[in-house]
C-alpha cells in the first residue's frame, strides 16, 4: 500500500480535467491526463492506472468504446471506471453498466462527490 | 318559312297549288329528277314533298318508297294528290295525308299547314330532346368532375381533372388555364388539338394578362403580371397541324377561378362552333367548382409548409437543449471546480472577504445549474421525453422524506410544519423520484411565502373523484377522471395569491411581480413541471387562496388498475413511437402451452414484411418459465411500423376484452423504447433483453 496510486483523467475539457487533477494530487494520488478518447486508451494500456475518470463525449474514440474494449480485455479489466457525462439520460447509464462502467456521474458535478468515489475504490 | 317541293312538271297543277299556297309565305320547287328529290329530302331543305298519283316519270310509288326513312328521318311530310277513287293503297300508306281530284284550294291550303305545323312542333321537340340528352350528359361530367375534384389535394391533378372536363362536356379546341402559384411563378397550361405557332403562344400570354387585369378595377389588382414570368405547359394532341392567331376568331368563354377576393387563375376555351347558353353554364359551373378544391390544395400546401417549419423548430429546440444540457454544463463543472479549489484553502489562504465573495459565486454557479435543471425538466416532459419510473408505492414515502429534509429549515424561521398522514392511504403507481420533486417545490414555496410563527400543515388523504373541485382545475384540456384518487395537500398561512394571479401560477415564465418573489429568487419554472409531471401521473394539481390568509396546492394522483396503468403505458410508448425514430417494441405474452399462439404468429409474419422494408428490424422471441418474451426492435422504423403495432395491439386487446371466454392471450407487459441514434443493432439488442428482464422482475 506504500504505491503511490495512479489515477487516469480522460476529458476533452481541459478545465475539468485541471480541477480534478489539482483535487486528486492534493488528496496524494499521481494523476495522468489524456485530453481524447485514442490517447486515452493507448496510455491507460501503457499505465495501467488504478482507476479511471472517463467522459463520454470525447473526440475520435468516445467513452463507452474506451470502456467497453477495456472490460473485455483480461489485463485491463479490473481498472475501476467512474464515466462522468453530462447527459442523464437512462438508456445511457444502462449502456455504461452494460460495458462494464462501475460508476456515474452526471456534470456538474461536485468534486468532493467525485473524490469520495475515487477514495471508495482505491481504498478497496 | 318552309319550302314545299312539288313533284310534276304539269302546269297547271302547279298553278292550283300555287295558288293554295299564295296566302303562306312558303316557297314552291318542283323538280322531276329523282336523285335530286332525294337530296333534298335528304338534306331536310325541303319542309314537304308533295306527289301526285298520275305522274308516271318517275313512278311515284317507287319514289315514295325510296324517300320513306329519309323523310321520316328529316321529318319531311308526304302529301299526296290522288283521284277520287283510287285503288293505290299502297301509295296512301306512304303518304302522311292526300287529297282528292279535283283539288280543292281551300283543303289543300290546310292540309299543307296543318302538315308544315306538326312538323315543326315535331322539330321543336326532337331538337329539344337532343339538347336535353346533351344537359343530362354535361351533367354526368360535372358530377363526375366534381367528385374526382373533391378527392385529390394536388393542384396539378385538379387543373387537369377541370380541362378533362371541360373537354368532355363542351369540345374545345384549345383551352388555356393561367395558374398562380406566386406571384413569380405563373403557370399558363395549354391543352390543344393541334400545335401553337410562335405567335399564338405569345398571344395567348398577352391575352391571359389582359384578361386578368381585366378582372379587377385598376387600383385593385393585386400585383402585375410580368410576361417573363409566365411559363407555358403545353399538351398537343396532334402536332401535325399548327393554330395561328386565327382561332382567336373562335367562339371562346372564359371565367376567373376565385373565392371572393382570393385568386388562383383564369380558364379560357375555344372553340370552332359556337358555344350555346347551357355550355356556358356548365363551363362557369365548372369554373366555379374547380376553385373550392384549388383553395384546399393551397391551403394543405401552406399547411405542409408550415408543419415542416414547425418539425424544423422543434428538431432545433432540441437540439438547443443538447446544447445546453452538455455546452452550459461542462463551463459550470469548471467554474464550480474552481470555486471549490478556492474555497477548500488547498490553493492559498483565503482572506475572509475573499471567502464570503467566493460563496456568493458558488451560491450563484448553483443557483444557475438549478435553472438549468428546471429548463432541461419542462422541455423533456413537455417534449415526452422524461423517463419516468412508475412503480406501485405508498405517496407516504415521500412525504415521509419530505418531513426529514424541511423540518430543520422550517425551524429556523419560526414555522410550524405539521404532516398529517393517511396511514390507510390506497397503492399508488408513481415516481417517486418526481413526486419528491413536486412535493419540495411546494413545501419550499409554503415556506418561503409564510412570515414567522406561521403554520404549514401537509395532508395526505384518500380520496374520490366527486371530492376533486373541478372549478379549480384550470387549463386542463379533456380531463379524464378515475374514481379513486389519493390527495396530498401543503396548506400555509402565508400572503395568499390575488385570484387573478392563481390563474397564473401553473403558466410557464408567468412569475407573479411580487418583490417577495424576486428575493425567494425562483426561476418561475418550479410550478409548471410540477402540473407537467403531475399530469403524467395521470393526476391534477390546482391552488386554492386567499390575500393574507394562506394558500393550499394540491393534487392527487389516481389509484389505478393494473390494467388502467398497462393502457396509460401503453399510450403513452405509442404516442412516444409515433415521434421517434428509433423504436423497440416490447410484448411480453402469456401463451397456454399446447396452443398455437395466432397473435405472435401474426405478428411475427407481419413483421417479416416489414423487415424487408426496413432494415435492421430483429426480434427476440424466447421461452421463459412458460412465458413468451417478444421484443421486437425496429430501428428507424417507419410511420408505417408504427401505426401497423399501433393498430395490432388495439384489436388484440379489444377483442381479448369482448372474447372473454374464449382463449385470449393477456399482454402481461408492454412497452416501447427509443434510444438515441447511433446504436448497433446488438448495442439495441442487448438493452432490450436486459430492460425486458428488469420489467419482468420488476413486475412480477
Amino acid at each position: 500500500m506504500s504505491d503511490i496510486k495512479k489515477v487516469l483523467i480522460v476529458d476533452d475539457e481541459q478545465d475539468i480535467v485541471e480541477t480534478l487533477k489539482f483535487m486528486l494530487e492534493a488528496q496524494g494520488y499521481e494523476c495522468f491526463c489524456a485530453y481524447d478518447g485514442e490517447t486515452g486508451l493507448n496510455m491507460a494500456k501503457e499505465i495501467i492506472p488504478d482507476l479511471m475518470i472517463l467522459d463520454v463525449m470525447m473526440p475520435k474514440i468516445n467513452g463507452y468504446k474506451i470502456s467497453r474494449l477495456l472490460k473485455y480485455d483480461t489485463k485491463y479489466k479490473d481498472i475501476p471506471i467512474i464515466m462522468v457525462t453530462a447527459r442523464s439520460q437512462d438508456d445511457d447509464k444502462i449502456i455504461g453498466q452494460e460495458t462494464g462502467v462501475n460508476e456515474y456521474i452526471t456534470k456538474p458535478f461536485e468534486l468532493d462527490e467525485v473524490i469520495e468515489k475515487v477514495k471508495e475504490y482505491l481504498n478497496k | 318559312m318552309s319550302k314545299i317541293l312539288l313533284v310534276s312538271n304539269d302546269e297547271t297543277k302547279k298553278n292550283i297549288i300555287s295558288k293554295a299556297l299564295s296566302k303562306s309565305t312558303n316557297a314552291l320547287l318542283t323538280s322531276t329528277d329523282e336523285q335530286s328529290i332525294i337530296n333534298y329530302v335528304e338534306k331536310g331543305q325541303v319542309g314537304m314533298i308533295i306527289v301526285d298519283e298520275d305522274t308516271k316519270d318517275p313512278d311515284i310509288l317507287i319514289l315514295c318508297k325510296k324517300l320513306h326513312s329519309a323523310a321520316i328521318k328529316a321529318n319531311v311530310a308526304i302529301l299526296a294528290v290522288v283521284n277520287q277513287n283510287t285503288d293505290n293503297t299502297e301509295l296512301l300508306k306512304f303518304a302522311n295525308v292526300y287529297v282528292t281530284k279535283p283539288i280543292n284550294e281551300k283543303i289543300l291550303a290546310s292540309c299543307i299547314n296543318g302538315s308544315l305545323k306538326l312538323k315543326k312542333a315535331i322539330d321543336t321537340l326532337s331538337m329539344n330532346n337532343s339538347e336535353l340528352a346533351k344537359s343530362l350528359y354535361q351533367l354526368d361530367v360535372l358530377y363526375n368532375t366534381s367528385t374526382q375534384l373533391a378527392g385529390s389535394l394536388d393542384k396539378q391533378k385538379l387543373i387537369n381533372i377541370m380541362i378533362d372536363g371541360l373537354e368532355k362536356s363542351l369540345s374545345f379546341s384549345l383551352s388555356c388555364v393561367l395558374v398562380f402559384n406566386d406571384e413569380h411563378n405563373i403557370d399558363l397550361i395549354i391543352n390543344s388539338l393541334y400545335g401553337i405557332s410562335p405567335r399564338l403562344e405569345h398571344s395567348l400570354k398577352l391575352r391571359a394578362i389582359l384578361s386578368y387585369r381585366a378582372l379587377f378595377d385598376k387600383k385593385r389588382i393585386p400585383y402585375d403580371i410580368n410576361i417573363n414570368d409566365i411559363k407555358v405547359i403545353k399538351n398537343i394532341k396532334h402536332p401535325i397541324e399548327e393554330y395561328d392567331l386565327n382561332i382567336l376568331k373562335f367562339d371562346n368563354l372564359f371565367a376567373p377561378i376565385n373565392i371572393g377576393e382570393k385568386f388562383f387563375g383564369l380558364i379560357e376555351v375555344f372553340r370552332e362552333n359556337d358555344y350555346t347558353q347551357e355550355d356556358t353554364t356548365c363551363f362557369q359551373t365548372l369554373a366555379r367548382q374547380v376553385s373550392l378544391p384549388l383553395e384546399n390544395a393551397s391551403l394543405y400546401e401552406e399547411i405542409k409548409n408550415t408543419n415542416t417549419k414547425l418539425e424544423k423548430l422543434e428538431r432545433l429546440k432540441s437540439e438547443f437543449i443538447s446544447i445546453v444540457s452538455h455546452e452550459l454544463r461542462t463551463p459550470l463543472t469548471a467554474i464550480k471546480n474552481s470555486l471549490e479549489i478556492c474555497l477548500s484553502g488547498k490553493a492559498g489562504e483565503v482572506s475572509a472577504i475573499t471567502d464570503k465573495f467566493l460563496n456568493m459565486a458558488k451560491r450563484n454557479v448553483t443557483r444557475l445549474s438549478g435553472i438549468i435543471n428546471d429548463l432541461l425538466d419542462l422541455s423533456k416532459v413537455e417534449a415526452g421525453k422524461m423517463d419516468f419510473k412508475f412503480e406501485k408505492s405508498n405517496i407516504n414515502t415521500p412525504v415521509e422524506f419530505m418531513k426529514n429534509t424541511f423540518e430543520n429549515v422550517a425551524k429556523d424561521k419560526k414555522i410550524e410544519l405539521i404532516f398529517e398522514k393517511d396511514d390507510d392511504i390506497a397503492q399508488t403507481y408513481i415516481d417517486n423520484q418526481r413526486i419528491e420533486q413536486v412535493m419540495s417545490n411546494l413545501i419550499s414555496n409554503a415556506i418561503k411565502f409564510t412570515n414567522e410563527n406561521g403554520k404549514i400543515i401537509v395532508k395526505t388523504e384518500n380520496i374520490q373523484e366527486n371530492d376533486i373541485n373541478k372549478n379549480c382545475l384550470i387549463g386542463v384540456e379533456n380531463p379524464i377522471f378515475y374514481p379513486n384518487y389519493v390527495k396530498v395537500s401543503v396548506q400555509d398561512s402565508g400572503i395568499g395569491i390575488a385570484l387573478e394571479d392563481q390563474r397564473k401560477v401553473f403558466d410557464q415564465f408567468q412569475q407573479i411581480e411580487n418583490s417577495l418573489n424576486r428575493q425567494a429568487g425562483g426561476t418561475g419554472l418550479g410550478l409548471p413541471i410540477a402540473k407537467q409531471l403531475i399530469e403524467a401521473h395521470k393526476g391534477f394539481i390546482w391552488v386554492e387562496s386567499e390575500l393574507n390568509r394562506g394558500t393550499t396546492f394540491s393534487f392527487v394522483i389516481p389509484v389505478l388498475s393494473e390494467k388502467d396503468k398497462f393502457l396509460i403505458d401503453f399510450d403513452k410508448d405509442i404516442a412516444k413511437a409515433k415521434t421517434c425514430s428509433h423504436t423497440i417494441l416490447f410484448l411480453l405474452i402469456e401463451e397456454p402451452q399446447n396452443v398455437k399462439d395466432s397473435f405472435i404468429e401474426d405478428i411475427k409474419r407481419d413483421k417479416i414484411s416489414i423487415i424487408r422494408k426496413t432494415s435492421n428490424t430483429k426480434e427476440i422471441f424466447y421461452e421463459e418459465e412458460g412465458k413468451n418474451y417478444l421484443a421486437i426492435t425496429m430501428p428507424e422504423a417507419d410511420k408505417f411500423a408504427q401505426s401497423f403495432i399501433e393498430k395490432k395491439i388495439e384489436s388484440f386487446l379489444c377483442s381479448s376484452e369482448e372474447k372473454q371466454d374464449s382463449k385470449k392471450y393477456d399482454i402481461l407487459y408492454s412497452t416501447v423504447l427509443f434510444p438515441d441514434k447511433g446504436k448497433d443493432a446488438q448495442d439495441l439488442m442487448d438493452i432490450s433483453k436486459e430492460l425486458l428482464k428488469h420489467k419482468v422482475e420488476a413486475n412480477f
